[in-house]
């Protein structure tokens, strides 16, 4: 993809250039019989499971799962080197998150967010800070990406605009296969969008809820996925009031929460938040 | 705080430090720590955040990339706003008969420069709403998916213990939200062996005539400059 940036500063360039590949591609257009293909039923049926299961998602009220994860790190040698991290995730709409997470050189981390303070926790340097953010979940989670970037892989799945979200940038879904290797029977769906392309494995029955998520980003220099699988679902889920609180153990020092400056024109975002 | 009105001052005063005093940023990879593997490899990665939308960033080697950049390359589209304003007080200096006789051309000058003008606010607000929405829509891609394209950050939430710790009684439990903005520059590892002090709570590092403190950014433990502890 051309950044919308680099596309609009050379607008006048891109449209000679398409003008002149128009030009040389129509005749051999005209030649080509082979029309583009329709959606089958099949994958028109897969699109209703995938935006089914983010549907399902997004109306859950509260909801864990525990996330093992992968993604490739392209190396300046060219090399791919997969890291990994395992997350507990624990929340509860309208307004908590609880995060756990151990990468794959040991490093632990916890993020709660309580409905008014975000709190990142290290258990290895015993310290934590604390941001004030109340607002809902999707906001927080806006946030924490966005604006802190913390990173929470797949975040935009837990937020409720995920349907809406889906729905817009998805160009194709493509129904692969019924799959057996989980445990429960899946069904394999690859969607394409703009930016990225997606393949899922949606549990069947009454929760569609996503077994497997690969993610290729089909832009970046060699093509680096992501990968997780998603299991011990529990929806609704049913928390202690304790899980969302964060109670710094004996000793932990509370640090300075840092973020990146935010570009000099975005002065508000759309979830309210004030800079 | 009501209880300890002078804190106030302590704190932006300690705080103020800490973002006066900057230092370079050293790479995080090469950290190890934190940005690498303990073989040396780098875990940035654009796929890293398994966001569903994706903004290549820089290729590395590159400058510490931040989304101001896109908006830095605007004034070429801007440029004919100064200049309209040079050309018309280079056209004021003229003689009257000049201006006179140009009264008429002037005023079709300035019209066009108007509508000029106007057309590049309309293309750089146009511009503005686009980038907004990009980083509105796109709030999940990873465009600072290295941990140090971002050396240069700012305190968004709660500084506490060791800047007020000049109060002696005071409640490390007790904290304040930093209302002000300050920006500091980051440093993912220490550049020395540093000796540890810790004053109330507090650890402060210290490299020769540097003191440093611990923060938090993005998923890991950096250190920001400070000033020394209270007790020095």
């Amino acid at each position: 993809m051309i950044h919308k940036r680099t596309r609009r500063l050379a607008r006048p360039a891109a449209v000679l250039a398409v003008l002149t590949v128009a030009v040389a591609v129509v005749p051999a257009r005209a030649a080509d019989p082979t029309p583009a293909p329709e959606a089958s039923a099949q994958d028109r049926a897969a699109r209703v499971l995938l935006l089914g299961m983010a549907e399902f998602m997004a109306r859950a009220p509260a909801m864990s799962v525990t996330m093992r994860s992968g993604y490739d790190a392209i190396q300046a040698d060219g090399r791919r080197i997969e890291f990994g991290e395992r997350r507990r995730i624990h929340m509860q709409r309208p307004d908590k998150l609880r995060v756990d997470v151990e990468r794959s050189d040991g490093e632990r981390g916890t993020v709660v967010f309580d409905g008014r303070w975000i709190t990142a926790f290290k258990p290895a340097e015993n310290v934590y800070a604390r941001v004030e953010k109340p607002g809902t979940l999707d906001q927080v989670l806006v946030y924490m990406v966005r604006d802190l970037r913390a990173t929470l892989p797949l975040a935009r799945m837990f937020t409720t605009g995920f349907p809406v979200d889906l729905d817009k940038r998805v160009t194709s879904v493509a129904f692969v296969e019924e799959c057996s290797l989980f445990d429960v029977p899946t069904d394999h769906v690859a969607v394409s969008s703009a930016e990225v392309d997606l393949q899922l494995w949606i549990a069947k029955g009454p929760q569609p809820l996503p077994r497997r998520v690969v993610i290729t980003y089909k832009n970046d220099a060699g093509e680096p996925q992501f990968r997780a699988d998603l299991y011990d679902w529990s929806v609704p889920a049913k928390f202690d009031a304790a899980a969302f609180v964060f109670v710094p153990p004996a000793g932990a020092e509370q640090i300075m929460y840092l973020a990146p400056r935010p570009p000099v024109d975005v002065p508000t975002g759309p979830t309210g938040e004030q800079r | 705080m009501s209880r300890h009105p002078g804190l106030r001052g302590v704190l932006i005063a300690v705080a103020c430090a800490v973002g006066l005093v900057t230092a370079g940023w050293s790479d995080a990879d090469a950290a190890g720590r934190r940005g690498g593997g303990g073989g040396g490899m780098s875990r940035g990665s654009p796929a890293r955040s398994g966001g569903m939308s994706s903004r290549p960033a820089p290729q590395r080697p590159a400058q510490p990339s931040t989304r101001q950049a896109a908006p830095a390359q605007r004034p070429a589209t801007q440029t004919s706003r100064p200049t309209t304003g040079s050309d018309r007080s280079a056209q004021q200096q003229g003689s009257s008969a000049d201006r006179q006789g140009n009264r008429q051309e002037n005023q079709g000058e300035r019209q066009d420069n108007r509508d000029e003008a106007r057309e590049d606010r309309q293309d750089y607000a146009e511009e503005a709403r686009e980038d907004r929405q990009d980083y509105y829509d796109d709030w999940d891609d990873h465009y600072y998916y290295h941990d140090d394209d971002w050396a240069e950050a700012m305190v968004v939430g709660v500084t506490v213990g060791a800047v007020v710790a000049a109060a002696d009684d005071y409640d490390d439990d007790t904290t304040t939200t930093v209302t002000n903005v300050t920006n500091v520059t980051a440093l993912a590892s220490l550049p020395c062996e540093a000796s540890i002090t810790v004053a109330n709570g507090i650890n402060y590092y210290q490299c020769g005539s540097n003191w440093y403190m611990r923060a938090y950014q993005g998923d890991a433990v950096v250190y920001v400059p400070s000033g020394p502890p209270p007790s020095k």
